[in-house]
């Protein structure tokens, strides 16, 4: 006896592609549930830097987790400023990684400082693993009045 | 990015690192500008949720713990200089030698 594959005609009258848009639906939604979920950002790790034109300051602000006070070193040389960081050691003995994302180093900072950059008014707070550094900018001389004489 | 619209802040996404011992399983997570009183920890749902606030944004994240943990055990969880320390106790740790005084 022979198998037929037809499938009825009334079926296929009703529409010709209907299997085609099945396919359509399966291959969706098969996309749609191998898609990787929607990341979410993470921390910028770098420095920034902000000007604050309202109280002639400019901040940098960087994250340093696991750092405490005393394993940072800030210096400023030559109107560069430096920050040297380390993060403090872990006791993970018997321990295994099994997932790792936090491997990368420290970020570093150089920052230039702007010229106009008072280097006697520098403050550093370090405050839960984050790092922010003001410098005042140097005070505007007073503009002078010029005596003009008239030349007789 | 999403923004958390109880707080309007912009939500990260924390790195982690995740380690094991025979007892221990060890989360430790990146939260810089976080103290330790805007800091969530929960344990459901096979994950550790964390949800904790800094002052210009918001790490949230669930870490799926796939080790059995013993809720009754003690959570040890620190927070110090923004890093995160949790350790979880398995439940399939294997059981510490009792020693057995001979009277």
């Amino acid at each position: 006896m022979r198998a037929t594959l037809r499938r009825p005609l009334s079926a296929r009258a009703r529409h010709p592609f209907a299997e085609f848009d099945q396919l359509w639906r399966e291959l969706d939604r098969w996309a749609a549930a191998t898609r990787p979920a929607p990341r979410r950002a993470r921390l910028n790790s770098r420095p920034t830097v902000h000007h604050n034109p309202e109280d002639h300051t400019w901040t940098l602000a960087v994250p340093l987790p696991g750092v405490s006070a005393d394993d940072l070193d800030i210096t400023v040389d030559k109107g560069v400023l430096t920050v040297e960081a380390k993060v403090a050691e872990v006791d993970d003995a018997g321990f295994e990684a099994v997932h790792r994302e936090r491997s990368g180093p420290l970020p570093k900072v150089r920052w230039t400082l702007p010229e106009q950059a008072d280097l006697d008014r520098v403050k550093a707070s370090l405050t839960d693993g984050w790092l922010r550094i003001e410098v005042a900018e140097q005070a505007r001389p007073e503009p002078r009045k010029i005596a003009v004489s008239t030349g007789r | 990015m999403t923004t958390d619209t109880s707080t309007d802040l912009p939500v990260l996404q924390p790195r982690v690192d995740i380690l094991a011992s025979a007892a221990t399983i060890r989360v430790r997570a990146d939260l810089p500008g976080v103290p330790t009183d805007a800091l969530e920890l929960s344990l459901h749902e096979g994950a550790l949720h964390i949800d904790g606030v800094a002052h210009q944004h918001r790490f949230r994240r669930a870490i799926p713990i796939q080790w059995p943990i013993d809720r009754a055990a003690d959570v040890d969880a620190t927070l110090q200089d923004g890093l995160l320390t949790v350790d979880l106790r398995r439940a399939d740790a294997p059981a510490e030698p009792r020693r057995i005084a001979i009277g």
